[in-house]
């Protein structure tokens, strides 16, 4: 067990990381405040937008998406850098090493950008009243509309893919990890869609209106627009995301085992 | 200590570095790897410290891959590397977040080292200059008491009293126990440090010889005139002609490493065979 995990080493391995790092992430998260703060304040205050809990949502979904697949794109600098012989010679296993870089842009990070984004929507509904009711800030287990399940699942689970896949993009290019991965993505995403297409055509005999994989589908029958929800929730989307975020995460702990200098 | 057999490497499969080196490493020694730019002296250290894998052939530390970089190996090797990272931290931050992963670490030691090489204890590592973090990181490397320490270009970017220093801590620091590996292409550095000697050359290991039997083979000086001795290579110097002979004599002489090393790397037969040969050839 000692040539994987040892837990004190582990330790020590986390409070070393968090000594070489702290200060950068934290400047960084206070810098994802302010950008937050001015921005919602110039929409509360200049363009009058109400800080509804559909648009909480979406500024949290884009806030952690984008930041998150960014910072997690850097998670593995030390050793794509002149770091790297330092890094892969500290004596600890590749999965020390592995579970650090993960706890980091996982689970702390989600932590830290909630909290942060719950303290600036706290800030920035109460600037200013509006008419009517004042507006609440919306709860992690709020169940999404048609999707019955809560809003902390759905995170989870596309941040799971996406940072799995920023994950593996950092261990395996060795420069520009978020330009190189995010190109790469849109143009597996592109062929999916084609594909998804073509499928859908095939299957319904129809002519499909653009859609994405495991969502809604839409055709054009005697000059009328039919769209086909599913009514709850689907369980083969979640469950293809969930194996895609373990299939990135996996690979890339085999990358970072193959790690050369 | 360390022993590589038949390591084929390089970058581009096409274009091999090394095909079928053989090295063996043994403990109690300096070792000097002198070799020209771009021969291949760090992709070597980084094969032996399992940061680069063979395409073919092996390379064992103490019987064990090192290729899976298992942390009983990672434990035993220092590698300081040419290029430096130092966080921002003092080195007593430095050293009580990293001191753990190296079990024969001493602090005391490490401290010694540090005032020895005139390093700055509060100072924070990254506001210094260069020569100030690498000779931080030479008293954090010694310190660690590795059994092999890997040593890439130490001297780059030291003055020449902490070049002094670097000599007599590497000398002090030698026990039975240790093997040191010290790479440069600045061979003056190496003078009166390194117990035996590797010259890279070609893709192989063109000299593998303890300084003894080198200078019990061959000699080195300075002549106005070399008609009439037994010379195996000469380059033109400042006071006449500097000179490699063939040690008739039995007479030991002071190891000029630069000569040596340019009629080494200008592929001079007459001085490769004698040292090649055996002693009692």
């Amino acid at each position: 067990m000692n040539n994987i995990f040892k837990p004190a080493r582990f330790g020590m391995l986390f409070i070393k990381f968090t000594a070489e790092h702290y200060k950068s992430y934290l400047m960084s998260l206070i810098v994802l405040m302010g950008v937050l703060m001015l921005g919602g304040s110039f929409m509360v205050y200049l363009i009058n937008v109400r800080m509804e809990i559909s648009l909480q949502l979406l500024l949290l979904l884009w806030v952690v998406m984008f930041t998150g697949t960014v910072f997690t794109s850097t998670i593995f600098a030390d050793i794509n850098s002149k770091k790297a012989i330092t890094s892969l010679t500290l004596p600890a296993t590749h999965f020390e090493k592995y579970l650090v870089a993960w706890l980091y842009s996982f689970v702390i990070f989600l932590v830290l950008v909630i909290s942060a984004f719950y303290l600036v929507m706290l800030f920035l509904l109460n600037i200013k009243h509006f008419p009517g009711e004042q507006q609440e800030v919306f709860s992690l287990f709020y169940n999404v509309n048609g999707l019955s399940t809560s809003v902390l699942f759905v995170l989870l689970t596309i941040y799971g893919v996406l940072h799995s896949i920023a994950f593996f993009g950092a261990i395996y290019f060795k420069k520009m990890h978020f330009v190189k991965t995010a190109l790469l993505f849109f143009i597996v995403i592109g062929v999916l869609i084609i594909c998804n297409n073509l499928v859908m055509r095939q299957m319904l005999n129809r002519d499909i209106i653009q859609v994405m994989p495991f969502s809604n589908v839409g055709f054009m029958e005697k000059g009328t627009m039919y769209s086909v929800n599913v009514s709850g929730f689907v369980w083969t989307g979640q469950v293809v995301f969930v194996g895609m975020a373990l299939f990135f995460w996996v690979a890339a702990y085999f990358r970072l085992k193959e790690k050369q200098v | 200590m360390i022993e590589i057999k038949d390591l084929h490497f390089g970058y581009q499969k096409n274009k091999l570095l090394f095909s079928g080196l053989n090295l063996k490493l043994t403990k109690g020694h300096i070792y000097g790897l002198l070799g020209k730019n771009g021969a291949g002296k760090s992709t070597l250290l980084k094969n032996i410290a399992g940061l680069a894998f063979p395409l073919k052939g092996s390379c064992a530390f103490n019987g064990m891959n090192v290729s899976d970089r298992p942390v009983s190996v990672l434990e035993d090797i220092y590698f300081l590397a040419e290029e430096l990272f130092v966080p921002d931290l003092t080195p007593a931050q430095f050293v009580a977040n990293t001191a753990y992963f190296y079990p024969n670490f001493s602090k005391a030691d490490f401290y010694q080292y540090l005032r020895a090489l005139d390093v700055d204890i509060d100072a924070v590592m990254n506001k210094q200059s260069y020569g100030q973090q690498k000779k931080a990181m030479i008293a954090f490397g010694l310190a660690t008491n590795t059994g092999l320490m890997i040593m890439d270009e130490p001297t780059n970017g030291l003055d020449i009293p902490s070049k002094v220093q670097f000599r007599k801590l590497i000398a002090s620091i030698l026990t039975e126990d240790r093997c040191i590996v010290i790479s440069t292409h600045q061979v003056r550095d190496l003078d009166s440090l390194i117990d035996t000697l590797l010259v890279l050359h070609g893709g192989e290991i063109v000299i593998n010889q303890s300084i003894d039997d080198v200078i019990e083979k061959i000699t080195f000086g300075s002549y106005s005139d070399t008609e009439d001795l037994p010379v195996l290579y000469e380059e033109n110097g400042p006071r006449g002609k500097n000179a490699i002979l063939k040690n008739t004599t039995g007479e030991y002489s002071k190891v000029d490493l630069e000569i040596l090393f340019n009629a080494i790397i200008a592929d001079n037969q007459p001085v490769l065979k004698t040292l090649n040969a055996s002693v009692n050839e």
